[in-house]
């Protein structure tokens, strides 16, 4: 059952991801990303390995509707790359092989953070891979940080609303 | 060997992360347009660089015997010079014509001289490094042309180096006319023989037969009209069954190309 909950949950953020926020251009600057949020919600007894080729695979899917082959697979996988380390920098000796990352198994300053931090290491390397060139630095400084700032925002709105149904 | 297959099981989610990244980069690098032609610009510029290096390095080294070489071939040639240009004026009429009319064409242009550094040429998009960019005027849209006919477009500029499309890439349209009778045609190679392109749309009322020659027309925006391309081989008729398509002999070998000069105003 849990597995088909992940595997909904999943599918849906992605559904949500390239038929809706693909196509929304907050002032031209802002794209809202949500896709980070799988990262963000699988538990740390998942293995690595398995979060690493999830997180690959649901970014090429995100890849081949935005037209934009490899850019969200690797800024994704990336992200996946780093969830363990960074759980296990933010929790310390507090970590437990179980722990589900949330507000209240982490406390919510934590999570915010950690959350915040999933999303920017994710966005920092989308947005390089799109740049590719960095000539227009301050442009694609203000982009990253722009649909950062817009894709947590609604992450945590997400996040609550999934709380509060389970 | 137990210890080093125990670390890799260990640690094998870096492995997969690596490989992941490796896919995701190659993706990126060629499926996109944008970041496929930066990033191998940016490749070229470093190839460029230690190809230029070691074509420095080796000229060094060769210098004594290449020396000796010419002091030799110096000797024979004086002695040869007087009669090849007696026979030349006399057999070669029609070569010196094209030669005077591309020093005509390129008199009005100003030159800027430049080495191929590097070339692929077995591609169905051939392109050519050149040792001269931005920072000795290059910019692109310039045309490239040699000592014996055009060469390509330049499509991207680095400070020091530059990208040129050369008339063997699929992607080159290079407006052409018959030359006497005026008719326009658009040069685009096919792939295959690296020394035979093809003009299109060349109308079927045209008055064109084999050995005449190809040059620029004056409606080209790159090159100065009357550049000589190459000679009409084969005559054809389009996929549509509407016009001509001319195969035509390249004036210019590719492969044996080393000093060019890139077109700065027309």
């Amino acid at each position: 059952m849990d597995i088909l909950r992940k595997s909904i949950e999943i599918l849906t953020l992605l559904a949500v991801q390239v038929l809706v926020l693909n196509h929304i251009h907050l002032g031209l600057y802002a794209l809202p990303l949500l896709t980070p949020l799988i990262v963000v919600w699988t538990s740390y007894d998942i293995s690595p390995v398995k979060l690493t080729v999830t997180a690959f695979l649901v970014g090429l899917i995100q890849d081949m509707f935005a037209g934009t082959p490899g850019i969200s697979a690797s800024a994704l996988t990336f992200a996946a790359f780093m969830q363990r380390p960074l759980l296990r920098l933010l929790m310390g000796k507090n970590l437990t092989d179980n722990l589900e990352p949330s507000p209240d198994s982490m406390g919510a300053l934590k999570f915010v953070f950690y959350a915040v931090m999933i999303f920017a290491l994710h966005h920092a390397v989308f947005f390089f891979l799109e740049d590719f060139r960095m000539i227009d630095v301050w442009g694609t400084f203000l982009s990253a940080l722009s649909s950062l700032l817009f894709s947590c925002g609604l992450a945590l709105l997400v996040d609550y609303v999934r709380r509060k149904k389970l | 060997m137990r210890s080093v297959i125990t670390f890799l099981v260990r640690e094998v989610h870096w492995l997969v992360f690596l490989l992941l990244e490796g896919v995701s980069l190659t993706l990126v690098v060629h499926g996109n347009h944008y970041q496929g032609s930066v990033f191998f610009t940016q490749t070229n510029v470093v190839v460029a660089g230690v190809q230029g290096i070691e074509r420095k390095l080796l000229r060094y080294a060769y210098l004594p015997e290449a020396n000796r070489e010419l002091t030799e071939r110096n000797v024979i040639m004086q002695k040869q010079i007087a009669d090849l240009r007696a026979a030349l004026t006399r057999l070669d009429h029609d070569s010196t014509e094209t030669e005077r009319m591309m020093a005509d064409s390129l008199r009005r242009c100003d030159l800027i001289p430049a080495k191929v550094v590097g070339r692929s040429i077995r591609n169905l998009d051939n392109t050519l490094t050149i040792d001269r960019g931005k920072d000795d005027g290059v910019a692109e849209g310039m045309g490239v042309v040699c000592g014996t006919g055009i060469v390509g477009i330049v499509t991207q500029v680095t400070q020091h180096h530059a990208e040129v499309m050369s008339i063997l890439n699929s992607q080159s349209n290079i407006t052409c006319r018959i030359r006497g009778s005026g008719y326009i045609g658009y040069l685009h190679w096919q792939g295959g023989n690296m020394l035979v392109s093809t003009m299109d749309d060349v109308p079927p009322h045209a008055r064109v037969r084999v050995g005449m020659a190809i040059e620029t027309s004056n409606y080209s925006q790159v090159f100065p009209a009357g550049l000589f391309v190459g000679r009409v081989i084969r005559i054809g008729t389009a996929p549509d069954g509407l016009s001509f398509r001319l195969f035509v002999q390249l004036s210019t070998d590719m492969a044996r190309l080393d000093d060019v000069m890139v077109v700065k105003n027309n």
